[in-house]
């Protein structure tokens, strides 16, 4: 089912059903529809967000498929839009009326070529976005943008600003007289340059290379520098000019340029912005501009602008990434539950290790159990020698969840396993968690495991198949030549006149394991063994030990 | 990473900077605070239709109007009232009027009077609030409604309150027909601008980037833009023509129309800093004004790109370029066009508009940019605009444009002027087609 608000959701108010209008009416609505439902999504989601990415596809293959058809030409009214004559979207709520906001700003007709290139097309819906973002009001609005835009493929006709309707019948303007006392002093801007003699004029062609510099400063990428300039000028002024210290207004702007340089992942011109402003004398700018660089939250902040899908930071936020705290870190992955996201965070968090291990380990039983799972798993990777007391602490835990976070952790560590309180769990009443704890025994070898596996196994009311191929299969693997006494005590028949009768009850069980170890177990007679138990053995017991016979002999063990 | 992926980043990083230059704190307190203006004020207009002036149902909604009032004053200066359609603005942030209180109404109520808006220059005491709805209330005048309600004002002493016609959109083609409409205004807005800056205002930009757009798209023929009223102040006539000139240099260096925006708004308010000068100290206003503009410009709140631009600019618009740092691109294009501009109105009428650009060419690379006096030559003409020249049928003329395109370098449009007095007769030529030229004349 399409999500709320998708792409493919059902039509909402403001798109009109134009199923029975014209080719061109019905691809313009297509295309106008996806325009305002991705400018609306940047007021709901997150840039990165996969929903965000399928709107941004929507509006690509809808704006494809209306152009296809030939020049658009929208007519912008106040509630609606209309192209080829037939109203193709109608919003009456203003807040939410893409043809509002349009009317609002005084655009009333958008032309676009069908050649116009998407990068065009990508800035309208940006320019959009800003305005359904509802900020930059007091700089910018949506003509001033789209005339700054210097579009080629998308041509508007707008209106700027009100007119009276009857000055000229009135004889008044809009000229504020009252305000017109003000002048600068006498002899402003004065000296003027001493200048040498005139030189006759002529039109000569200016290369574009003596006016590279100029340009350069304009790119937009040059804005870091120019922001960090701007400061360097002000502060100098500011001591030529005795300018009051503290000074908010200018360490606001100090402080805005920093999140901007931040934001932009330019740690070196950030840190470059709180040198000058401490050398300047600028302390509580510095200061907050400092604070701001040490607050996670800044740097957490860049990972917002990454695509969903992004299972690793860029290079260039490497280093700013790398001044978040573990804490920090820690903190942003609970809440978390973008997969890749996850997986972008716990790389940062493995980048740590093992040098904030410790840390980390401190925040294990705090921790919710998904994320607990996920930290011990990482901890694994970059310190596993911390594996052993971080799943003891977490086994001690009553949640069950954070106890099979601990298993999962240590089942995914190459290191020395906590056999006490593993233990602990075989005597737990979830069969599935017991044979995981046999399995990560076996898988380790533990030798310390075997006395409390063999103890556990005979001592154990009743115990499942699973359970019984599970334990001998663990004694196989953590001591094969004490394994096979156990077995051989295992097989043993029952003396007495009830053996019969035990034979099916618990007996039965450990002669499964028996059977079920010396199927892996890397001994000559284990396959004479298990001959003689299966020949012992009748009914499903016979079975298993047969087949044991055959898996054993597929994995090329001797025959004995 | 593909296409949707690399638009996603795009407009992430675009949106991040965008929020990063947003007041929010300011616009919100504009919307806020202007909606409860325009809510109260069309309230206390209903209720005057069931209540004598003095009825104490007035009280709360009048002391609560007059807070507005000043909060607004604080906040933006004047504060500018509009309605327009059936909308309502202030300051051109505009107010909610859907679902609650009265301001849709208040469009109605206004235009009895003939009036669409109000502006209000200073804050309003209790009693001079109840005046205002008073005179509003008050049966319109039959003719000239809204001179008669200005004179009503007037005589209760709100000299304060200025009201203005009604207003509706403007229309394509008449922004297309106004470039002297947009010089106009923009003269207007720089006149309020420095007194809103000198009161300790807030810059309102928006405005005055509307004008730069408006004067930007005028054609290269539009001799409005260079044709500028003798009865401005001349600061507002010197901040338009070093604006129109930096736009027509910046486009002659290739600056993108945001950049041309951005450089625009920078020189209308390049010497800003004057109005920051407390009275009788002309010679520190003169050595100081570029940094007391930049201290008004950081009065705006929130990072962008082009109040960067424009604090660098009138930081370094004094700057010579071969100095210990070079000046910014908005300071160097300034710097250039403000020394012209300065260099005709302090000495032209002793010497001609060419020999002044003639003089800068020699600076060019130590007081100026090296490329940027001949890319100004270009821009303007062999004969800038306001030059004054003898034709060879013996009339006199002004010319009233930069330079058009390179065939018609040196002969650009001209207003003819009375042959007695010298003052322009409304006539434009086209010297490119004749007459020729006899010769430049200062003055």
């Amino acid at each position: 089912m399409a999500q709320p608000g998708a792409p493919d959701a059902p039509l909402t108010t403001a798109e009109m059903d134009v199923a029975g209008g014209s080719p061109q009416a019905q691809a313009a609505a297509g295309f106008i529809n996806a325009l305002a439902k991705a400018a609306r999504a940047f007021v709901l989601y997150d840039p990165s967000n996969a929903l965000v990415r399928q709107f941004l596809g929507d509006y690509q293959e809808r704006a494809g498929r209306a152009l296809a058809l030939g020049p658009l030409a929208l007519e912008v009214r106040p509630e609606e839009i209309a192209a080829v004559g037939e109203v193709i979207y109608r919003e009456p709520d203003r807040e939410r009326s893409l043809a509002y906001r349009l009317f609002r700003d005084g655009v009333r007709r958008v032309s676009i070529e069908p050649g116009v290139p998407w990068p065009e097309l990508l800035r309208v819906l940006e320019i959009l976005a800003i305005r359904f973002t509802g900020i930059r009001q007091s700089e910018d609005d949506v003509v001033t943008l789209i005339r700054s835009a210097g579009f080629r493929g998308i041509a508007i006709e707008a209106v700027e600003g009100f007119r009276l309707e009857d000055e000229e019948a009135q004889g008044e303007g809009h000229e504020d007289t009252s305000a017109l006392q003000l002048a600068p002093p006498p002899g402003w801007d004065e000296p003027l340059p001493r200048l040498p003699a005139p030189a006759a004029l002529a039109h000569r062609p200016v290369a574009a290379e003596a006016l590279r510099d100029l340009r350069a400063e304009l790119d937009p990428a040059a804005l870091p520098a120019t922001a960090l300039s701007a400061v360097r000028d002000l502060l100098a002024e500011a001591a030529r000019s005795g300018w009051p210290n503290p000074y908010p207004e200018l360490d606001g702007f100090a402080g805005e340029v920093g999140t901007f340089l931040l934001s932009e992942g330019d740690l070196v011109r950030a840190k470059e912005l709180a040198a000058m402003l401490a050398r300047g004398g600028r302390a509580a700018a510095a200061a907050a501009v400092a604070r701001h660089l040490e607050d996670p939250q800044t740097y957490l902040g860049l990972l917002a602008k990454l695509p969903d899908d992004a299972r690793e930071a860029p290079p260039h936020l490497a280093p700013l990434l790398a001044m978040v705290p573990l804490d920090g870190l820690v903190d942003a992955l609970g809440p978390e539950e973008r997969p890749a996201r996850r997986a972008l965070l716990l790389g940062l968090v493995r980048a740590r290790l093992p040098a904030d291990g410790a840390a980390l380990a401190a925040r294990l039983p705090s921790a919710g159990p998904a994320l607990a799972g996920d930290l011990l798993r990482t901890l694994a990777e970059g310190d596993p020698d911390r594996i052993p007391a971080a799943a003891t602490a977490l086994l001690a835990q009553p949640d069950r969840a954070l106890q099979d976070a601990a298993l999962a952790g240590l089942e995914a560590a190459r290191c020395e396993l906590p056999t006490v309180p593993l233990a602990r769990l075989l005597a737990g009443g979830d069969e599935a968690r017991r044979i995981r704890v046999l399995d990560l025994f076996g898988a380790r070898g533990e030798p310390a495991a075997f006395h409390a596996v063999e103890r556990w196994a005979e001592e154990r009311r009743e115990l499942s198949d699973a359970e019984a191929d599970a334990a001998g299969r663990a004694l196989a693997s953590i001591g094969p030549i004490p394994a096979s006494r156990v077995f051989a005590r295992w097989a043993e028949k029952e003396k007495g006149l009830l053996g019969g009768l035990r034979k099916s009850g618990r007996k039965q069980a450990l002669m499964r394991a028996a059977a079920s170890g010396l199927e892996v177990i890397a001994l000559p007679d284990a396959e004479a063994r298990l001959h003689a138990l299966a020949q012992a053995a009748d009914g499903d017991l016979r079975g298993h030990c047969l087949a044991a016979m055959a898996r054993r002999r597929t994995r090329g063990h001797p025959h004995g | 990473m593909d296409d949707l992926g690399q638009a996603q980043s795009t407009l992430g990083r675009a949106l991040a900077r965008a929020r990063a230059g947003e007041d929010r704190e300011l616009a919100a307190a504009v919307r806020e605070r202007g909606e409860q203006l325009a809510h109260l004020l069309a309230g206390l207009l209903k209720m005057s239709r069931v209540h004598a002036a003095d009825n104490r149902a007035f009280d709360a909604p009048v002391t609560e109007l007059a807070k507005a009032i000043a909060a607004l004053s604080e906040l933006l200066g004047a504060v500018v009232l509009v309605t327009v359609e059936d909308q309502v603005y202030v300051n051109d942030v505009r107010i909610r009027t859907e679902g609650k209180g009265s301001a849709r109404e208040l469009g109605a109520e206004l235009g009895k009077h003939e009036v669409g808006g109000m502006t209000f220059h200073a804050p309003l005491t209790g009693p001079q609030v109840r005046s205002l709805v008073a005179a509003l209330a008050a049966r319109p005048a039959e003719t000239f409604a809204r001179a008669a309600l200005r004179q009503a004002l007037a005589a209760l002493g709100l000299r304060a309150v200025e009201v203005e016609g009604r207003f509706r959109f403007r229309t394509e083609a008449e922004r297309a027909a106004g470039a002297g409409e947009a010089v106009q205004r923009g003269l207007s807005l720089l006149a309020r601008t420095w007194e809103n800056l000198a009161s300790g205002r807030v810059l309102n930009s928006l405005p005055l980037r509307r004008v730069v757009v408006d004067l930007a798209s005028a054609p290269p023929d539009a001799t409005e833009l260079w044709e500028i009223p003798a009865d401005v102040p001349p600061h507002a006539a010197h901040a338009m023509t070093v604006a129109t000139t930096a736009l027509a240099l910046g486009r002659a260096a290739g600056f993108g129309e945001g950049a041309l925006q951005d450089l625009g708004l920078a020189a209308l308010l390049h010497d800003a800093g004057y109005a920051f000068a407390a009275e009788g100290q002309a010679a520190a206003a003169g050595r100081r004004h570029g940094g007391d503009g930049a201290r008004l410009l950081l009065r705006q709140r929130g990072f962008h790109e082009a109040r960067l631009r424009r604090i660098r600019a009138l930081l370094e618009h004094h700057t010579d370029f071969a100095g210990t740092a070079h000046p910014s691109a908005f300071g160097a294009v300034l710097r250039v066009c403000e020394d012209y501009a300065s260099f005709v109105r302090l000495h032209g009428a002793r010497v001609t508009r060419a020999a002044v650009l003639g003089a800068m060419l020699g600076a060019a690379g130590t007081a100026y940019h090296p490329a940027l006096p001949q890319l100004l030559v270009n821009a303007l003409g062999q004969h800038p605009p306001g030059t004054l020249l003898e034709l060879e049928d013996g009339r006199w003329a002004r010319s009233a444009s930069a330079a058009r395109n390179a065939a018609t370098w040196a002969t650009p449009l001209a207003r003819l002027l009375d042959p007695r007095t010298r003052a322009a007769d409304g006539k434009v030529v086209d010297l490119a087609r004749g007459p020729r030229i006899r010769r430049a004349v200062a003055g």
